[in-house]
């Protein structure tokens, strides 16, 4: 049985990737890309965390916790898009830096 | 070395290397590609959780929705950049930071002792447990969530459809 706490680490990684992707990237898709990749990770520790837990109830409620997870990402990622292509059609270009309007 | 500890190494190498070549490589598409092999192999290991429903979600919304969507608005906003520098100026200082979490997270895990695990869910109830349980204890979350994707449909159509208003105004 592979230990509890490789499945951590490996979780750690995928968000410590999708960090520094999330804050290094300059095209937009790949920011939503990487959030994405971090709400992964999430999802990794609460499966691999249900299926440590002794119990049969315990671990499907993981389970259900993590699909939630998976329907929030996917609501992002569409509404995400959305305001992408909105952008897009208004500033003619998708790099984050060029985004600052609203700066003084 | 079980099958299950090879099973592990197997995708989590396969993770490494999708999320290590998703951050260095240059092309957009080719990311989006890495991107997905990260998420494939996640539903890998998900499956050898035990949890053979959130694989099939995973599978089903990423590859079927997300990844499809993606490569659309790569394809719609792609051409028309002019010349994006990779990276920006801060990255170093990111880079910095993510391994520091990194290992605050690795030294959190190593200290983390669980012993006992549950050897074996039955997967064919699987999916009939996680029914009865989420329509039970879980269904008004499970409206929530529901609400939640219908104003995600609303609005991703609202916006976009004022993208094409914007666009017939300037073309006539």
């Amino acid at each position: 049985m592979v230990p509890q706490s490789y499945y951590i680490t490996l979780a750690g990684a995928v968000f410590a990737i999708g960090l520094i992707g999330a804050l290094t990237k300059k095209n937009v898709i790949l920011v939503l890309m990487s959030v994405d990749l971090m709400l992964n990770a999430v999802l990794l520790n609460f499966v691999s965390f249900a299926y440590a837990i002794n119990s049969l109830e315990a671990a499907l409620r993981g389970q259900i916790f993590s699909v939630f997870v998976l329907v929030i990402a996917t609501a992002e990622v569409g509404i995400g898009l959305a305001i992408v292509l909105l952008l897009f059609s208004r500033k003619q270009t998708i790099d984050v830096d060029k985004f600052s309007s609203l700066k003084g | 070395m079980s099958p299950e500890n090879l099973i592990f190494i197997i995708f989590a190498a396969l993770i490494i290397f999708g999320g290590a070549k998703f951050l260095i490589s240059t092309d957009t598409v080719h990311a989006v590609l890495y991107f997905f092999l990260v998420l494939m192999s996640m539903a890998g290991i998900f499956f050898s959780l035990s949890a053979p429903f959130v694989a099939a979600m995973q599978i089903l919304l990423y590859a079927g929705a997300i990844t499809i969507l993606i490569l659309f608005v790569v394809m719609l906003t792609a051409g028309h950049i002019p010349e994006i520098k990779k990276y920006r100026a801060n990255s170093i200082a990111v880079i910095i930071m993510a391994v520091a979490l990194y290992s605050i997270i690795l030294i959190a895990a190593s200290s983390y002792q669980a012993t006992s695990g549950i050897k074996e869910i039955e997967s064919v109830k699987n999916v009939e447990s996680i029914g009865t349980i989420l329509f039970k204890d879980y269904i008004y979350p499970f409206e929530v969530a529901s609400i939640l994707l219908l104003v995600a449909i609303v609005g991703a159509v609202y916006l976009v459809s004022e993208i094409k208003f914007h666009n017939n105004k300037e073309s006539a």
